[in-house]
């Protein structure tokens, strides 16, 4: 199975869109937004991750949101667009990619979709739920 | 003998860290910093009090925790770049920084020598610059207790104090880089040119090279080779005469541009790590290094700058919020006069650079707590109104 047969048609969502809009994206069958900029991509954004913008103030730790000497504050916590709730992240497969080689790459760099580029342009998007409804030992 | 050297060490440790972890939880139960539970951990273990330990049992150690603390500042660099892109925010965090640091060396020049064991312009430069970076640790905790973080009022004061801080940590870097002690001038700016090239060179190739460390087949590879890293860049910036703890601040910023850094596992590790092992030992340690007949025999220089620190940046953030439009001027600006790590970092690069004795942590102790307790008191005049 290659990345081409496993794609779907790509949701991408402008950096400095509003939290608003984000979630609205998130009530069709979407559940992860590609990030991208002047056809860059910068990152994702994963349905989950709007759980921290959920959690009540009074369950937070401020360490995991400042860090210990506060350059860390996590946007994330408190977004006020698109890019606070970003996963950043530049990685993309061919279309011939295989299978296996996808899952080796969600798995490694903790990602929920992947991008497919060919020629520069992105021709669609890889989600996690597509690969495991495909699931074979090895990836074979 | 090295079986008997290595156990007290094992024993130091494990006693610093059960104390650290303990006290941390119960501070964070009662609504205060773990950070503050872990220096009373230091206090009590110290000679002050149960004389258990030493400072120097556990200083290597600690040299590595603040070396952490650093490096995942350094890490994070880039964030804080972009919370610079709140321009209110942007304006109360250089205006707190910068007119704090005006008024404090203005004191300072003038009535120094009077309250300080100090006379020279760099170690009132260091001490200016100590007092007027805010901490964020204490503000946003608050900010938390009360569901405010998300409102415009939290948001606005997070953020000018990311800013505060990350230009306090730029400007801590000028002056150690303008008086870098070291006899021989040619030597030292060869030196620090020397680094810079390296630094410049890392910078702009480490996302190359991690295109190979990231396929390395021991998976361990990037932690291993990010510490060796860490370790060998503070080391260096000794050698030229600048900082170690600055060698980790430059270490962290050289790493992350490397894509690995964004990696979940790599974060859990740095934190497992640093957060779970070395930075409470290095809290702790400040904690050992304390001595009560210190602290009260400096009181008055403590008082001195711990007053200077607060009315300025009480008047600076009540003037900048209120400008600002923001409708709690008074929580603002009274959330953003604690002291705390942020100060400790700068005066143990003073230190380091022998610019101070031990005197100047004694005379900082107290600040942690009285600027704890002018906040809450603040807040509590504030809720009455």
């Amino acid at each position: 199975m290659k990345a081409e047969d496993l794609m779907d048609e790509p949701d991408f969502i402008e950096p400095e869109a509003a939290i608003e809009e984000v979630v609205e994206e998130f009530k069709g069958s979407e559940n992860t937004l590609i990030v991208r900029e002047e056809n860059k991509i910068m990152g994702e954004i994963h349905e989950n991750s709007l759980l921290k913008a959920m959690i009540p103030e009074d369950k937070l730790d401020e360490e995991s949101i400042i860090g210990v000497l506060g350059i860390s504050f996590d946007q994330s916590y408190v977004p006020d667009n698109a890019e606070d709730l970003m996963n950043k992240h530049e990685v993309t497969v061919g279309p011939e990619e295989d299978i296996g080689e996808i899952a080796f790459l969600m798995e490694r760099e903790d990602l929920r979709s992947l991008p497919v580029k060919e020629d520069g342009e992105i021709i669609g998007v890889v989600h996690e739920n597509k690969v495991i409804e495909n699931f074979s030992e090895g990836g074979e | 003998m090295a079986a008997g050297l290595a156990a007290g060490t094992l024993y130091n440790v494990g006693i610093l860290l059960m104390a650290s972890f303990i006290l941390g939880e119960l501070f964070e139960r009662i609504g205060l910093e773990s950070i503050l539970g872990y220096i009373t951990a230091g206090l009590l273990l110290g000679p002050s009090f149960l004389s258990v330990m030493e400072a120097s049992a556990v200083q290597s150690f600690a040299t590595i925790g603040v070396s952490l603390v650093l490096f995942n500042a350094g890490l994070r660099e880039e964030n804080a770049a972009d919370i610079f892109r709140h321009r209110q925010g942007l304006q109360l965090g250089l205006g707190i920084l910068a007119g704090s640091f005006a008024v404090i060396f203005t004191a300072l020049y003038f009535f120094g020598s009077q309250f300080l064991p100090y006379n020279t312009l760099t170690q009132f430069l260091f001490i200016a610059l100590a007092y007027a970076v805010v901490d964020i640790g204490i503000p946003s905790k608050i900010m938390m207790s009360r569901g405010m973080l998300r409102q415009e009022t939290g948001k606005y004061t997070i953020k000018s104090a990311v800013i505060n801080v990350t230009a306090g940590l730029l400007a801590l870097t000028g002056l150690v880089l303008v008086f870098s002690p070291g006899e021989n001038v040619a030597m030292r700016l060869g030196g620090i040119l020397g680094f810079a090239a390296v630094f410049y060179i890392l910078h702009e190739t480490i996302h190359r090279i991690d295109d190979y460390i990231i396929n390395f087949e021991e998976t361990e590879a990037q932690f291993a080779i990010t510490f060796a890293f860490l370790l060998g860049l503070s080391y260096m910036t000794e050698i030229v005469g600048l900082s170690t703890v600055l060698g980790a601040f430059f270490a962290g910023i050289i790493v992350s541009r490397s894509d690995f850094s964004e990696s979940k596992a790599f974060q859990e590790k740095i934190n497992a790590i640093g957060l779970g092992l070395f930075i409470p030992i290095f809290f702790a340690w400040f904690g050992l290094g304390l001595q009560i007949s210190s602290i009260i025999a400096n009181i008055e220089a403590a008082v001195f700058l711990f007053g200077l620190s607060t009315v300025s940046k009480l008047g600076i953030g009540y003037a900048a919020s209120k400008l600002h439009g923001m409708d709690k001027p008074g929580t603002i600006a009274a959330s953003l006069i604690s002291l705390d790590i942020e100060t400790l970092v700068v005066l143990l690069i003073g230190q380091d650079m022998g610019l101070f004795g031990p005197e100047i942590l004694q005379m900082f102790a107290p600040a942690v707590l009285l600027s704890t307790l002018t906040i809450v008191l603040l807040y509590a005049v504030i809720d009455r109104r």
